[in-house]
């Protein structure tokens, strides 16, 4: 259950982004209007902030800046109608911790608020290496182990296995997966990240660790260890 | 050569044709003043001199003529006097001629008749009338035209060297004007280049001399001034609009997601069309507003060293499984590792459009490859994909870089049609160009990327 405050003045997208979030369990705090979601993210403890990118008083950003300089450190997603890559990069810049582009599904933006809330504090030390079931993965050597027994993975599937156990238990979409296994932005025609995906869970599954990974439908992927 | 077509070149010239060509007027009129109408005065003296003195040969007979010949001859004012008398028997009296002038059938002569005296040689012209009488006599009265003489030589001879001279000095004065104001038409269109190829603010340089080039060009400033003025009225007019259009998307999406499931199944079908229709709405208008932007130049391009090689390799690990899927073959032939400079986003969105496109069309014929390859020319490089599927008409060669442009046999095969358009705007925002080749089978798409600095 996470406590979250959305600043996001389209009445529809708001009442959208409410309901649904408030149906999965997770309670909201609404603000229509970027300085009273400003005074709303300072006076109380929220667990992630959902940010609209466009708002009638302030440009998102400016309010995102303001919250970084007074010390809070509440992890950002922004809502944007604008896609560009520069964007994007001009939001983590201004401190965001996720960019999502409208229009979005409410499972993309759940996954991500879900994600982005439970990151490990930035003073924990970088983890090289997981453990997970009969998984061993050895960050450093980029090594996978399953039972003890070497599992022969591709770079990029490597890759896709350190995002599922970094985010273990959380729902990961498709978009999460290309944005963070691939190194470019771009938008693929044809999604091929199901194939991907797909490919890794048959070495694992001949590995001996079947079903590690499952599909979760309409939303993406998830690691789980319990059947 | 550029510098003849100029016409600031052919100004010069027709400048230096008139000048010369008054000059020449001049000459000929102090050529008449000084040469014609004297030497017209000295005849008409000669003819009265001449119808005097034949008539005293007839009245008062030879004897007396020569003697009042010799007379006039020894008279010191100038023009010196000439006479020469041939006696009916062939015998020649000359008067202040050196020699017996040659006579033919006509009335005037001109000849030489210089005298060398104490050591000096004197110049004399003598023109001379000749007059044959009855009797077989030759009577020959003529004056001293050398000083007209001279004048019409120096006018001559001024008319020789000068005339060409002041054409020449013309010319090269007029080459040397033309490259002179060829450099400042230059600065002028360099910069209109520069700001049509995107650099909006780019002005003409003004000389400070404030000539009619400097007024020129701050008359040009001006007008670019209002071209970058509407230029970033535009670009905020299509930002609004990229909200726009998104905001209703966006909304429409939110209420669809409130309906969970229909009764009806017919409806339900039709709800699931229709979200699908917008998914596929929503990706069209983005594609669609990233394609203007980086046409219009307003999608900033990275300019950092890439590694195209890599890129390719990179795209190749995305597609593998489904060209693999297919039964297609992905073959990379590269030829060299150089980086070079560009966007490395756009570039792998450009160079996975093309492995797309290339397997979606091969995969869906009996296609069996398709092939990458990579090659470096001192211009820049060259990224060509192949493939041996379903490939283009002729006719729609020359289109497929078109917004939504599909050919009648990919009718068939999902697509929106904006794929190579995006390539297309990729390219030229690097400076580059979009080749397309019928290959039979299959289709050839070359991407040429000029060498960038790094």
């Amino acid at each position: 259950m996470l406590k979250i405050l959305l600043i996001e003045d389209d009445v529809s997208i708001s009442n959208f982004v409410q309901s649904g979030l408030r149906s999965i369990g997770h309670s909201v705090v609404a603000a229509d209007d970027g300085r009273q979601g400003l005074i709303e993210a300072t006076t109380e403890e929220f667990d992630v902030i959902i940010l609209d990118r466009m708002l009638p008083s302030m440009d998102g950003l400016k309010i995102l800046q303001a919250l970084r300089a007074s010390g809070d450190e509440t992890p950002v997603i922004i809502l944007s109608a604008l896609g560009e890559v520069d964007e994007r990069v001009r939001g983590l810049r201004a401190g965001s911790d996720d960019y999502l582009t409208k229009p979005f599904s409410l499972i993309e933006l759940t996954a991500r608020l879900e994600a982005l809330a439970r990151r490990p504090q930035k003073t924990e030390p970088h983890l090289t290496s997981f453990a997970i079931g009969p998984i061993n993965m050895d960050l450093l050597g980029q090594v996978v182990r399953c039972h003890g027994k070497r599992v022969d993975l591709t770079a990029r599937e490597f890759r896709i296995l350190t995002y599922f156990a970094r985010n273990e238990g959380k729902v990961v979409t498709r978009n999460m997966l290309l944005e963070a296994v691939w190194d470019y932005n771009f938008d693929p025609q044809t999604n091929i990240v199901d194939q991907h995906v797909s490919k890794l869970r048959q070495k694992l599954d001949a590995a001996g660790s079947p079903s590690i990974i499952q599909t979760v439908r309409g939303a993406g992927y998830v690691l789980r260890l319990d059947n | 050569m550029s510098v003849f077509r100029s016409l600031s070149l052919r100004l010069a010239l027709t400048a230096a044709g008139v000048f010369a060509a008054s000059f020449a007027c001049l000459l000929a009129a102090y050529y008449w003043v000084n040469v014609t109408r004297p030497t017209q005065a000295l005849e008409r003296r000669i003819e009265a001199e001449t119808g005097e003195l034949t008539d005293g040969l007839i009245v008062d007979g030879a004897e007396a003529t020569t003697r009042r010949l010799a007379e006039l001859a020894t008279i010191k004012t100038r023009p010196l006097f000439f006479a020469a008398y041939r006696s009916p028997e062939g015998h020649w009296r000359l008067f202040n001629l050196p020699v017996a002038p040659r006579i033919t059938d006509k009335k005037w002569l001109k000849t030489d008749a210089d005298v060398y005296q104490e050591g000096l040689e004197i110049d004399r012209y003598a023109l001379l009338r000749v007059t044959r009488l009855k009797n077989g006599a030759v009577l020959v009265i003529g004056r001293d035209m050398e000083e007209i003489e001279e004048i019409g030589e120096l006018i001559t001879q001024a008319a020789i060297w000068v005339i060409p001279l002041t054409l020449a000095l013309s010319l090269a004065g007029g080459m040397l004007m033309s490259l002179a104001i060829g450099r400042r038409l230059d600065k002028i269109s360099r910069a209109a280049l520069s700001v049509m190829e995107g650099d909006l603010s780019n002005r003409v340089p003004l000389s400070g001399s404030n000539d009619d080039f400097d007024r020129l060009a701050a008359t040009l400033n001006l007008m670019l001034d209002r071209v970058e003025q509407g230029y970033f009225q535009v670009r905020q007019v299509s930002d609004n609009v990229a909200h726009e259009l998104k905001r209703p998307i966006a909304r429409v999406s939110a209420e669809l997601a409130f309906i969970d499931k229909l009764e009806d199944p017919a409806a339900q079908r039709a709800f699931l069309r229709v979200e699908q229709e917008i998914i596929r709405l929503s990706r069209l208008i983005n594609s669609l507003l990233r394609i203007s932007r980086i046409e219009a130049g307003r999608h900033p391009i990275a300019k950092t060293p890439v590694s195209l090689a890599r890129l390719i390799e990179d795209v190749c690990d995305y597609y593998r499984p489904e060209a693999e899927r297919q039964g297609l073959q992905l073959t990379v032939k590269s030829s060299i590792e150089k980086q070079t400079a560009g966007d490395p986003d756009l570039l792998f969105q450009l160079i996975a459009n093309l492995i797309d496109n290339a397997i979606k069309f091969s995969g869906a014929s009996a296609g069996t490859e398709v092939q990458i390859t990579l090659t470096q020319s001192q211009r820049g490089h060259l990224i060509s994909v192949a493939d041996d599927g379903i490939g283009s008409a002729n006719e729609d060669i020359s289109r497929l870089g078109e917004r939504f442009f599909r050919g009648d046999q990919v009718h068939e095969i999902k697509g929106d049609g904006l794929g190579l358009s995006l390539c297309s705007a990729i390219v030229k925002a690097h400076g580059g160009y979009l080749q397309f080749r019928r290959l039979n089978p299959g289709l050839e798409v070359r991407a040429f990327l000029p060498a960038g600095d790094l």
